[in-house]
């Protein structure tokens, strides 16, 4: 599994084994003219392995340039990765050479997308495409049958092989979407708001292929969602994320219980009020929007937004309080300066 | 494994269906400008030749011109449908067999341009897509844009100028040379010399439009999101830009084969002129001249239904490497 | 005029752009002021033949085979050159934009019939077509501008078409429907006005297409017999392209730069008004 021989695992067989993605104080940036955003400043994020973790957060919070720079591969060439590690099963992918990174990517860690109809070729047939990856990395040996089973594992015909995208519904082509992320078997998925494009009845049935597959396989799977009905269903851990930083982390069961950021409070009680609808929307019961990049707050970034401002907030950035086994970066949490 | 969509060939065979009409408006077409040019038609279907009287009655009767526009225009499809393309006074020989005898040469001169122009161009337009914004890319653009609004005449003329009066290098007309009698292999490396200069005339006009192209359309793929999600998938750069963006690419260098034809067709009309080759194009040039209508309409006819082919083989090598085509 | 505004900003910062619009002020300058710049009249042949640049002061780009005045002659080319690029442009945009909006407007069976006659006019080699037009109708400047313009108008069709059909269900265009205007005042008032840009841009690449065909009908022989234009000026070069270099080199060299000019512009008005396009338009 591991590339690097110095793993605890092997050196110690009962030791518990390091997990799949340890990120540490990453800071992605963009340049633009005359200046630089950080669209990401993650402290620490891990994903042990065999959990599905969630990073929830409204859109604009850096979610999708996390999953990106777990890859250290964005869309835009004015993004980087500014600072920090990004252990991969053992590897830093930021201080990796590009080599060494093209090899890891859909290898050691499959990647699916919300725009399953732009995430393939339109003018080659799926199974080539598949087949193109599995031949990259190196798997030569009976690529074909090796295509053919992990589309049956995610329930798709042979047919599909020679089918081309756009003879694919949406639900098919994010099947495919997950057989292309599967068919190195990698140890890590992420998947960037896998279900959000699709029909609501399309969604659930992605969703519970996704738990299926994980328990078969024991596979690590990052989930990037906006939505809590989906964490609820299937994540083990969850990361709140808020413009770019983790405020508030630790297991799904807690954190869906007794809250303890003003920000996942005010997240939770959007999404109870239009659970009855049918829909797991977030309706963020929060006055105001996200900021952008260009504005960010001063002190806790939060603050202009919070029912529960203190002067501190405004000046300094929160650490994490440990609350009732969550972890929580909000002043209330401090004990010199809570209210009680 | 039937497939949701039509088959190649049956997308095919309604384009072929499709471009019936087509040619029948050609037809028509050239019967509209023979009855509509100034004078008698018979001039435009014989040319301003004294023909004798007999051959003008034969005319007469063959187009069935003393019966009516009707009448005469079913005659005239009749006519051109069996071949019958009329008589040129000036080379007194049928127009069909005068045009068919030079096709060769011109259609040399067109593929060895085409096949030179897209491999260059198709290197350049690389180049400057792969490392986008650098000097070379703007060397690569700022020529295509010029060499795309130079005409083809007179960049003719100036590689006359440079390699065969100034320098003295490569010859400036004709199809061989006059003075050696050359044979066998040294014919035709003899013949190749005198190609350089015609070729690289009509090229440079192509070369700019796939430079340009490629580019663009490179771009614009390296771009979208597939190819980012190929790269999320472990797919290297380099094999990205030649599985995934020359096939995209590959569009629009098609695209300039197939429907920019009618312009390769009067290029190399002008560059036959300027280099005295004598092909179709210098063919047109001399009718013109001697006032020979037949020919020049034989010409139109003839070209005109090669557009229609190489645009039928076109839509059917687009829907070959695009699948979405043929089920549009 | 916020679009002007946009699409002079845009100008500004592309050079190429500006560069191109300074090409086509300065050559309409030289076409509207020939009599005053030219140094002789571009039609008296002297016996002064064949001098070459700087061999004469009178004559300073040189004299053809008849002793006519080389520079003289590429000034007033840029009338005919000009003339008819404009005037054929402006009648195939109008062309096009009748059949186009037609086409966009109804849909269904006038759009098949139409656009299988413009395909047409697509097949048919338009040089060749020309020539043997104008060898037929001899080739006055009117019936040059006729020819060509008549020729030339697919591509503003399409263009014209393609913006007719994204606008024609639009609901300002219902809403006036509903209101009981005219087809004629819905298509022409109402929609038309919306598509001027792109029309603008086409029919400025269409100024650089026209002017290149009248010089090579020029070059065979087929241009206005009572004018110097740049393609016949090319056609003589051709004789004497041994003996007389700039013979060909001045009027060729007016004719690539006209051309590059309204390209560049084009390309310019196509990025300013289709940012999207950026890429498509390549020339930076």
């Amino acid at each position: 599994m591991s590339s690097t021989p110095h793993t605890q695992t092997e050196m110690n067989p009962q030791a518990r084994p390091e997990p799949i993605l340890d990120i540490q104080n990453l800071i992605t940036e963009i340049r633009v003219p005359g200046r630089s955003l950080r669209p990401v400043e993650i402290e620490r994020l891990v994903v042990p392995r065999g959990q599905v973790v969630g990073i929830v957060g409204e859109s604009g919070s850096g979610k999708s340039m996390t999953a990106y720079s777990i890859l250290n591969l964005f869309p835009t060439a004015a993004a980087r990765i500014h600072s920090g590690s990004i252990l991969l099963d053992g590897v830093d992918m930021v201080t990796a050479r590009e080599n060494e990174r093209v090899r890891i990517r859909g290898d050691k860690v499959g990647m699916v997308f919300q725009d399953y109809a732009m995430s393939f070729n339109p003018v080659i047939s799926i199974g080539k495409q598949l087949m193109e990856q599995l031949l990259t990395h190196g798997r030569h040996e009976n690529a074909k049958a090796k295509v053919l089973s992990v589309l049956n594992e995610v329930g798709l015909s042979a047919e599909v092989f020679s089918r081309y995208p756009h003879e694919l519904s949406g639900g098919m082509l994010q099947r495919v979407g997950i057989a292309s992320a599967l068919v190195c078997d990698p140890p890590l998925i992420v998947a960037d708001e896998p279900t959000t494009a699709l029909d609501v009845t399309v969604q659930a049935q992605i969703l519970e292929l996704l738990k299926r597959i994980q328990q078969e396989r024991n596979l690590s799977i990052l989930l990037i969602t906006h939505d809590l009905g989906i964490v609820a269903e299937i994540c083990d851990l969850v990361y709140v994320m808020y413009v770019g930083q983790i405020v508030e982390h630790g297991t799904v069961h807690k954190i869906f219980k007794s809250p303890a950021h003003p920000y996942t409070q005010g997240l939770l009680q959007g999404a109870s009020s239009v659970q009855s609808v049918g829909t797991h929307e977030i309706r963020v019961a929060i006055q105001g929007s996200i900021p952008g990049l260009t504005e960010i707050p001063s002190g806790c970034r939060f603050h202009d937004r919070c029912p529960y401002t203190m002067d501190i907030c405004r000046t300094q950035e929160p650490g994490f309080y440990e609350v009732n086994g969550l972890q929580a970066a909000c002043w209330l949490h401090d004990p010199e300066h809570s209210h009680g | 494994m039937s497939g949701s969509g039509m088959s190649l060939w049956r997308y095919a065979a309604l384009r072929i269906v499709q471009s019936l009409p087509l040619i029948l408006g050609i037809i028509v077409i050239n019967f509209l400008l023979i009855n509509l040019a100034p004078g008698d038609p018979v001039t435009a279907l014989i040319g301003e030749f004294p023909a004798p009287a007999e051959y003008i009655e034969t005319v007469r009767e063959q187009f069935g011109l003393d019966q009516s526009l009707g009448m005469r225009m079913l005659t005239y499809i009749g006519n051109i449908l069996q071949g019958e393309l009329g008589f040129s006074f000036n080379y007194r020989v049928p127009v069909l067999e005068l045009v068919l005898g030079r096709l060769g040469r011109t259609l040399v001169l067109m593929i060895t341009t085409i096949v030179f122009a897209t491999a260059v161009g198709l290197g350049l337009g690389i180049m400057a897509a792969k490392w986008k914004d650098s000097p070379l890319d703007k060397l690569a653009v700022g020529f295509a844009t010029v060499g795309y609004s130079i005409p083809v005449f007179w960049s003719g003329q100036l590689l006359i100028l440079l390699f065969a009066v100034r320098l003295g290098w490569l010859p400036s007309s004709g199809l061989r040379s006059t003075r050696i009698a050359y044979e066998g292999f040294a014919l035709y490396g003899d013949m190749a010399r005198h190609m350089i200069l015609p070729v690289l005339a009509l090229s440079l006009r192509y070369i700019a439009l796939t430079t340009r192209l490629t580019r663009s359309s490179l771009i614009e793929t390296l771009n979208s999101d597939y190819v980012v999600a190929a790269r999320t998938r472990g797919i290297p750069a380099t094999r990205i830009l030649w599985n995934h963006g020359l096939r995209a690419a590959a569009t629009p260098i098609i695209t300039i084969i197939g429907y920019h034809f009618t312009f390769i067709v009067a290029g190399s009309a002008l560059v036959e002129t300027v280099f005295g080759w004598p092909g179709v194009g210098r063919l047109m040039y001399e009718s013109i001249g001697a006032r020979d209508y037949p020919t020049l309409l034989g010409i139109l006819l003839m070209v005109s239904i090669a557009v229609i082919i190489v645009n039928l083989i076109t839509d059917i090598v687009y829907a070959f490497i695009d699948p979405r085509i043929k089920y549009d | 005029m916020t679009e002007l505004h946009r699409i002079a900003y845009y100008f500004r910062r592309k050079h190429f752009a500006m560069f191109g619009l300074i090409l086509v002020l300065a050559l309409v300058t030289v076409a509207i002021l020939a009599p005053q710049i030219a140094p002789n009249d571009p039609h008296a042949v002297s016996r002064a033949r064949f001098l070459s640049p700087g061999e004469d002061a009178r004559y300073p780009l040189g004299t053809d085979n008849l002793g006519r005045c080389v520079l003289s002659g590429v000034i007033y080319g840029a009338r005919v050159s000009l003339f008819v690029g404009l005037a054929a442009a402006a009648t195939s945009t109008f062309i096009g934009i009748l059949i186009g909006s037609l086409s966009g407007y109804f849909g269904g069976k006038t759009d098949a019939f139409l656009m299988r006659f413009t395909e047409l006019f697509m097949t048919i080699p338009r040089f060749v077509l020309a020539l043997i037009v104008v060898a037929f109708f001899g080739s006055g400047l009117d019936r040059l501008i006729l020819v060509i313009g008549v020729l030339s108008w697919p591509g503003a069709a399409r263009l014209v078409r393609s913006e007719f059909l994204s606008h024609r269900n639009l609901p300002y265009v219902d809403s006036g429907r509903v209101s009981g205007m005219s087809h004629l005042r819905l298509i022409f008032v109402e929609i038309l006005p919306n598509i001027i840009p792109p029309v603008i841009v086409v029919a400025t690449l269409d100024v650089a297409t026209a002017i290149l065909l009248e010089a090579s009908l020029g070059f065979f022989g087929l241009g206005d017999p009572n004018l110097r234009s740049w393609g016949g000026m090319l056609s003589q070069a051709q004789s004497h392209i041994r003996s007389a270099w700039w013979m060909s080199v001045f009027p060729g060299s007016a004719i690539a730069v006209t051309v590059l000019g309204f390209n560049l512009v084009g390309d310019g008005l196509n990025e300013a008004a289709n940012p999207r396009m950026q890429i498509e338009g390549g020339s930076t």
